[in-house]
C-alpha cells in the first residue's frame, strides 16, 4: 500500500483538480452562476447572517456577501461570484493569450540556439540581459497604462496585453528551451541518429521533441501561472483588460474608472483604496485575490505534475503520439485507399472521422425561420415618404394620415388591437410650464431689409431659415389669440462693440441687444435644432447666442450664422427667442450695421391632431395559460420632418423604422405556428422633437402605461431604429440592461452576438447606460427585462438634400430586419424556450 | 572488388585553452592511415585505447571530418561529397556501436527505432513498416513482441542485437563494428559474433572490425590491421599477422593476449615504459621508445608501410631484412 501511495503524483493531482474548477468556470459559466454580471443595483433589501440568524437589511452598494451575493457585490452593485466565474474567460484568454505567443517565439528560436546556430543564442541573450536589467512589471505597466490601450474594445485589448508582455518576457522561457535542448544533443544517441542518415531537422522534430516536450509543458502551465500573476500585479495599478467608463459621482467615491466587462483584474484594481477601508469591504479585495491565487496555484501544480509524468521512462506518450501521426498522415490515407481490400477498416474509420469534422466546422448556422422581405419593406417606404404627407410631422395631416397608414396596413396583417385599441393619443402640443419647443409649421414668412431707402424682400426657406420662433407666438397659438395679420418684428441694427450689432424691436420698443454669433465660437454644444441629441451622434452645428435677454422684453429676432445652410431642412420649434439663419445674399447684407429689418409673419399653423401611438398585438401560446406572460416589445418611430416648405427634399430616412417594422409585424404574422410569447407591436409619434420629452411618443407610451393596466405584463423591449444610407457599413446595436438582475440579458446578448456571426454582419455593439442612450430606448427600458436597439439613432445625412429613397441602404435594412427576427423567433431567450 | 578503400587518412584535433580558446596542443589522432577491404570480406583493426583505431571508424562515417584523406566507397571518391549527397550514401555505411544503450535513444520504442532508418532512406513502403521491423527483429534474434518496449527494457545482449538489427535496417554494404561486444559479457559475447558471421553471409556484407581483443578479432577477421598511435605499423592476412608477426609491437601484444592453457608456453615481451600521450608524438618511427630492438635510425626517420602483396609492415627492422626500398 505505501508502495503504492508514493506513485501518486500528488502535484498533477491537486493542480488537476484546481485547473478542472478554473476550466469548468471558463466552459460553462452558466452552470455555475444565475446572476448577470453586468447588472448593477444600487440598494436593496439584503439578507445577512447576525448572531446565527438571518436578517433583512436596507443596504446600498457595494453589498457584503448575503444570501443572494455569495461573495457580495463590487461598488457598482454587480454581483462578485458571478463577475468572478464569468470573468475567469476574460482573464484566461489574455493569459492564454501571452503564454501562446511566447511560445511561439520561444519555441523556435529556443530550439535553434540549441542546436549551434549562433545568432539566435545572441537574440536570447540580449533580451534576456534587457529585461534582467528593467522590471518587466514597470515597462508593461508604463505601456500599457497609455491612454490609447486603456481605452480600446475587449477583443483588441486582449491583443494589444498579449503583444507587450510577450515581447517582455518571451526570452526568459526562450533560455530555458536553449538550454534543455542542448543538454539533449549532446547525449550519446544523437551520434547514433547521425550515423542513421538524419538531417538535423529530422532530429530536431524526430529525437529532440520527445526528449523537449515533457519540459516544455511544464514551462507552459508554469509561465501560464507567471503571467496571471503579472496580470494580478498589473490590475493592481489599474491596468487591466477591456473597455472602462467612468463612473459618475453618483453614490460613492466620484469619477473612477470601472470596468464594464467582467474580468479578475478590474476587480483588483480598486484595492489600493479599498483597502483603507478594508474591515468595511472584505470581500472586495479577498475574493479576487484568492481567485488569482488557485488558478496560479493550479497552473503551478499541474505543470510540475505533468512534468514528472512525462520524465517517466516509461512513459508511452511519446509513441503514441508518433503513432497518431502515422495514423492522421494524408499520405498513409491515400495509400490505404490505393490498397483498399486489405486497409478497408482503417479507411472506413477515417473516412469517418472526416467526414464528422468537415460537418462541425462547416455546419450551416441555423436557417432563419422567417425571411425578412425588404422588397414590402420598401413598398411601406414608398408610401410614407409620399410628398403629399409633407414630411409625416407630428399632429399634422401628413402625420395623421401616416398613423391611418399604419393603422390599416395592421389590420390587413390580421394584428389584434391592444385592449380594445389601435392607438394611444395624446396632446401634440403642450405649452406645460416653459412652452419650449413644440413644433409648429410655418408656411409664410417674409423679411424686409430697409438700408439707404431700398427695401428689399426676402423670403423662408429660399434666403432665411426660421428654427425658432418665440414662445410666446406658440402661447398665442395654443390660447387662439393669433392677431390676423400675423406678427412684425420691426428694428434697426446697431453696432454694439465688434461683434454685436443692435437692433430694436416693435411693439415692445427699446432697442435691444442683437447678438450675432459668429459661426461656431459660442457654441452651447448640446443644443441642436435637428436630429436627437443624445449620445453619440453628430449634430449640425450651428451657434446659438449666448447672452440672455434682458428682463421684460418678449420679443428679441436672433441671427445665427452658420456655414451649412443650403442642403438641410429646418423645422420651426418654439423656444425663447426668435432666430432666424440667413444665407446667401440676405447673410452678406446683415454683416453689416445701420440696417433696417421688418420680418412679418403669417401665424404659424399648429397642429390639427393629438399625436398618436400606434399599437398592434400579436397574442403568442402564453397568452391564454396560466402562468408568466410576457411580453415582446417592438418598437419604432414613424413621424418626421416637415418638407412642405422647401422643395426637392423628400427624406426618406426617418421612415425607414417604421417601414421595417411593418415589414416584421407582415413575417410575424405569417408564421405558422404563433410563437412562446406575445409580440406587441408599437409606433411612436413625435419622437423627432427635441428635449424635453414631453411630446415623445415613447415618453407618453411609458407614462401611461399604468392606464392600460400593463404592469403586470414583464416585457423585453426591441428598438428598430432608422436604416443607414449607403454610406454606412456598420449597423448599431444599443444593448441595455433593465431591472432585472436576472442572468439572461447577458446569455441573450451572447446569443445574439453568435446570431450576427453566422449572419456575417456588420456590427458596432454598444453598451450604454440609461443615460447616454437615446431617449425612447432609455424611457422604454426602464421597466423592461433587458433592451436592445438595432439600428441607427441618427445619421448626418438625414434630412438633408441627399437624404432620398435611392439612398436607403437596402443590405442594412435587410440586415437590420433579418436580425430582429431571427432574435424574436430563434433566441431561446426571447422565443420562450428560456436558457 | 573493393568496397572500401582509405587512402593517407588524417584527423588532427585542436586543443583549445578555456579562455580565449587559444590552441594549446595539437592531437594528431589518426595519422596518415591506408587500407582497403574487400566485397564479402572483414578488416579487423587492432590497438590499444588512444592508438585512434574508433576515431577512424568515425571518419568513415563522417561523424567526424578527415582534416586529410580520401575514402572510396565501391571505387567512388565520396571524401568531398556535400553532407546533404552522403546522407544518402549513409544507407549503404552502417555502424554498431560500442555502447549500445548509450546510442538508442532511450524514449523512443523499439519499434520507431527501427522504422525511422527505414522511413529516412525510403527502404520499403510505409505501410510495409511492420511488417519489415518483425523481420528484422527474427533476423537478429529478437520476438516481435518486443516491438513496443523500450531500450532499456532490455539486457546489454539484447540491446546489441537492436542496435544491429538497426544497422542493417537500411540494407547497407559496409558496416563498420566499433568494438561491439566489448561491453558485453564474455559468454554474451560470442553470441554476438557469430551473429555477425552469420549476417556477413547471408547478406554480404562487408565489416571494419574495431577491437582490442585479439582473440574476438582472430576470430573475426579475414584481414588484419593493428594501429599505434595513428598509424598502421602492420596489415595483412589474419594467419599471417597472428602466425608470424613481425613488428615488435604486434608481437608484444600478441605474447600478451591471455591463452586459456595453463600448459601452454609462452614468451612474454614486455615493453619499456606506457604508451606517450598522443600530444606527444615521438620522433621517427612513434614506437621507438619503448621498442625493444629500437635501432639509432628509429630516432629520426618514421618508417614507411612498405610490404608485398597484402602483407605490410612499418618498421626498420624488417626493412633490412627485406631489402626493399632504403630509408632516407
Amino acid at each position: 500500500m505505501v508502495h503504492r501511495l508514493k506513485r501518486i503524483n500528488y502535484p498533477l493531482l491537486v493542480g488537476g483538480v484546481l485547473l478542472l474548477f478554473v476550466m469548468f468556470a471558463y466552459f460553462f459559466p452558466h452552470l455555475l452562476t444565475d446572476m448577470d454580471p453586468n447588472v448593477e443595483e444600487a440598494a436593496k433589501y439584503i439578507e445577512v447572517r447576525r448572531g446565527g440568524e438571518l436578517v433583512e437589511e436596507y443596504s446600498t452598494r457595494p453589498f457584503p456577501p448575503n444570501e443572494e451575493n455569495r461573495f457580495g457585490s463590487d461598488e457598482a452593485g454587480r454581483d462578485l461570484y458571478s463577475r468572478l466565474i464569468y470573468g475567469t474567460r476574460n482573464t484566461l484568454r489574455v493569459a492564454f493569450s501571452v503564454v501562446l505567443f511566447r511560445m511561439l517565439i520561444a519555441m523556435p528560436m529556443g530550439i535553434m540556439a540549441g542546436m549551434g546556430v549562433k545568432t539566435a543564442s545572441i537574440v536570447i541573450n540580449t533580451f534576456n540581459t534587457l529585461f534582467t536589467a528593467i522590471p518587466k512589471l514597470l515597462i508593461s505597466f508604463v505601456i500599457l497604462n497609455v491612454a490609447y490601450f486603456r481605452n480600446l474594445e475587449m477583443q483588441h485589448s486582449i491583443w494589444a496585453f498579449a503583444i507587450v508582455l510577450t515581447v517582455v518576457g518571451w526570452s526568459k522561457v526562450a533560455a530555458l528551451i536553449e538550454d534543455q535542448t542542448s543538454r539533449i544533443m549532446q547525449e550519446d544517441f544523437i551520434e547514433g541518429e547521425i550515423a542513421a542518415g538524419k538531417s538535423y531537422r529530422q532530429i530536431g522534430s524526430q529525437n529532440l521533441m520527445p526528449h523537449l516536450i515533457p519540459h516544455v509543458v511544464s514551462y507552459t502551465f508554469m509561465e501560464i501561472g507567471m503571467v496571471l500573476f503579472l496580470l494580478a500585479q498589473l490590475a493592481v495599478l489599474t491596468v487591466f483588460v477591456g473597455p472602462r467608463r467612468i463612473a459618475l459621482a453618483e453614490s460613492f467615491s466620484a469619477g473612477f474608472e470601472m470596468a464594464f466587462e467582467p474580468e479578475w483584474g478590474s476587480m483588483l484594481a480598486r484595492a489600493p483604496i479599498i483597502i483603507r477601508s478594508f474591515h468595511d469591504r472584505m470581500w472586495l479585495i479577498i475574493y479576487p485575490a484568492l481567485t488569482f491565487f488557485l488558478a496560479i496555484t493550479g497552473f503551478n501544480l499541474t505543470g510540475e505534475g505533468l512534468r514528472i509524468e512525462f520524465q517517466k521512462r516509461s512513459s508511452r506518450v511519446v509513441s503514441f503520439i508518433r503513432q497518431g501521426f502515422f495514423f492522421f498522415s494524408p499520405r498513409i490515407y491515400i495509400e490505404q485507399w490505393k490498397n483498399l481490400k486489405t486497409y478497408w477498416r482503417a479507411v472506413g474509420v477515417k473516412t469517418l472521422g472526416l467526414v464528422a469534422v468537415l460537418l462541425f466546422f462547416f455546419f450551416p448556422p441555423e436557417p432563419s425561420m422567417v425571411q425578412f422581405n425588404t422588397e414590402k419593406a420598401f413598398e411601406h417606404l414608398e408610401v410614407l415618404t409620399d410628398e403629399s404627407l409633407e414630411g409625416r410631422v407630428i399632429g399634422f395631416e401628413g402625420g395623421r394620415r401616416s398613423g391611418d397608414y399604419i393603422i390599416h396596413t395592421l389590420q390587413d396583417y390580421g394584428l389584434e388591437p391592444w385592449q380594445g385599441n389601435y392607438y394611444h393619443e395624446f396632446p401634440s402640443m403642450d405649452p406645460g410650464n416653459t412652452g419650449y419647443f413644440e413644433r409648429l409649421v410655418v408656411e409664410k414668412a417674409t423679411l424686409v431689409l430697409e438700408k439707404n431707402g431700398i427695401k428689399e424682400t426676402f423670403h423662408v426657406n429660399e434666403d432665411f431659415f426660421l428654427p425658432h420662433l418665440a414662445k410666446s407666438i406658440s402661447l398665442d397659438l395654443y390660447e387662439g389669440n393669433v392677431p390676423e395679420d400675423g406678427y412684425t418684428f420691426e428694428g434697426r441694427t446697431i453696432t454694439y462693440e465688434e461683434d454685436h450689432i443692435e437692433i430694436g424691436l416693435e411693439p415692445h420698443i427699446d432697442p435691444i441687444p442683437l447678438i450675432k454669433a459668429q459661426g461656431r465660437q459660442e457654441v452651447s454644444r448640446y443644443f441642436y435644432v435637428q436630429g436627437q441629441s443624445f449620445g453619440g451622434s453628430s449634430p449640425t452645428e450651428l451657434g446659438f447666442p449666448t447672452i440672455n435677454a434682458p428682463a421684460g422684453v418678449p420679443y428679441r429676432l436672433g441671427i445665427i450664422y452658420t456655414d451649412e445652410f443650403d442642403d438641410r431642412i429646418i423645422n420651426t420649434y418654439s423656444h425663447t427667442n426668435t432666430h432666424i439663419i440667413p444665407f446667401g445674399e440676405l447673410r452678406e447684407k446683415l454683416e453689416n450695421a445701420d440696417i433696417h429689418i421688418t420680418l412679418h409673419l403669417d401665424p404659424p399653423k399648429a397642429p390639427d391632431y393629438p399625436g398618436r401611438n400606434i399599437m398592434g398585438f400579436l397574442p403568442g401560446r402564453n397568452w391564454e395559460n396560466e402562468g408568466p406572460r410576457d411580453l415582446v416589445i417592438i418598437g419604432a418611430p414613424y413621424d418626421g420632418f416637415y418638407t412642405g416648405g422647401r422643395e426637392g427634399f423628400n427624406p426618406a430616412l426617418s421612415a425607414t423604422a417604421a417601414a421595417t417594422s411593418l415589414e416584421l409585424a407582415r413575417a410575424l404574422s405569417e408564421l405558422d405556428e404563433p410563437l412562446e410569447k406575445s409580440i406587441m407591436f408599437i409606433f411612436f409619434d413625435g419622437e423627432q422633437s427635441e428635449f424635453p420629452f414631453r411630446l415623445r411618443g415613447s415618453f407618453q407610451y411609458n407614462r401611461s402605461r399604468g392606464r392600460f393596466e400593463q404592469a403586470d405584463f414583464p416585457y423585453t423591449y426591441i428598438e428598430v431604429g432608422y436604416t443607414g444610407n449607403n454610406q454606412v457599413n456598420r449597423m448599431d446595436i444599443n444593448f441595455v440592461n433593465g431591472k432585472g438582475p436576472g442572468r439572461e440579458s447577458y446569455f441573450a446578448r451572447d446569443e445574439l452576438l453568435k446570431r450576427l456571426n453566422d449572419l456575417n454582419v456588420d456590427y458596432r455593439m454598444f453598451y450604454d447606460n440609461r443615460r447616454m442612450t437615446n431617449y425612447s430606448l432609455y424611457s422604454v427600458s426602464i421597466n423592461s427585462e433587458f433592451s436592445m436597439r438595432f439600428g441607427g439613432m441618427y445619421f448626418p445625412f438625414m434630412n438633408l438634400r441627399e437624404d432620398t429613397i435611392d439612398e436607403v441602404n437596402e443590405d442594412y435594412m435587410k440586415d437590420l430586419g433579418q436580425i430582429i427576427l431571427d432574435t424574436v423567433t430563434l433566441n431561446p431567450l426571447f422565443n420562450g424556450e428560456g436558457m | 572488388m573493393e568496397i572500401i578503400r582509405v587512402e593517407n587518412l588524417h584527423k588532427k584535433f585542436t586543443l583549445k585553452s578555456k579562455i580565449l580558446e587559444i590552441p594549446t596542443g595539437l592531437v594528431h589522432a589518426v595519422n596518415g592511415v591506408d587500407f582497403s577491404i574487400d566485397k564479402g570480406k572483414t578488416l579487423g583493426l587492432v590497438g590499444e585505447s588512444g592508438s585512434g583505431k574508433s576515431t577512424t571508424g568515425r571518419l568513415l562515417l563522417r561523424l567526424l571530418q578527415p582534416t586529410e584523406g580520401r575514402v572510396y566507397l565501391e571505387g567512388r571518391d565520396i571524401s568531398e561529397i556535400k553532407n546533404r549527397e552522403f546522407r544518402k550514401i549513409r544507407k549503404d555505411i552502417q555502424m554498431v556501436f560500442q555502447n549500445p544503450y548509450a546510442v538508442l535513444d532511450y524514449k523512443m520504442t523499439i519499434e520507431d527505432i527501427l522504422t525511422q532508418p527505414l522511413h529516412i532512406h525510403k527502404i520499403v513502403h510505409p505501410l510495409e513498416y511492420s511488417k519489415e521491423v518483425e523481420r528484422l527483429l527474427r533476423i537478429v534474434g529478437l520476438s516481435k513482441k518486443d516491438r513496443k518496449k523500450f531500450p532499456h527494457e532490455f539486457s546489454g545482449g539484447q540491446r546489441q542485437r537492436i542496435g544491429i538489427a538497426r544497422a542493417l535496417s537500411t540494407k547497407p554494404k559496409f558496416v563498420v563494428c566499433d568494438e561491439p561486444v566489448s561491453a558485453l559479457d564474455v559468454s554474451v559475447q560470442s553470441q554476438i559474433i557469430n551473429l555477425l558471421k552469420e549476417l556477413q553471409e547471408e547478406f554480404h556484407l562487408s565489416y571494419l572490425f574495431i577491437a582490442h581483443g585479439l582473440n574476438v578479432i582472430k576470430h573475426v577477421s579475414d584481414q588484419v590491421a593493428v594501429m599505434y598511435l595513428g598509424k598502421i605499423v602492420e596489415k595483412g592476412d589474419v594467419e599471417a599477422i597472428f602466425q608470424r608477426p613481425k613488428h615488435p609491437y604486434t608481437i608484444a601484444l600478441m605474447s600478451a593476449s591471455p591463452i586459456p592453457d595453463p600448459e601452454a608456453k609462452r614468451e612474454r615481451t614486455h615493453l619499456k615504459k606506457e604508451i606517450p600521450s598522443a600530444l606527444e608524438i615521438p620522433s621517427g618511427c612513434s614506437f621507438h621508445n619503448r621498442c625493444p630492438k629500437k635501432m639509432d635510425i628509429c630516432e629520426r626517420v618514421t618508417p614507411k608501410l612498405i610490404g608485398e602483396g597484402d602483407y605490410q609492415v612499418a618498421c626498420h627492422l624488417v626493412e633490412g631484412v627485406a631489402s626493399h626500398g632504403s630509408s632516407a
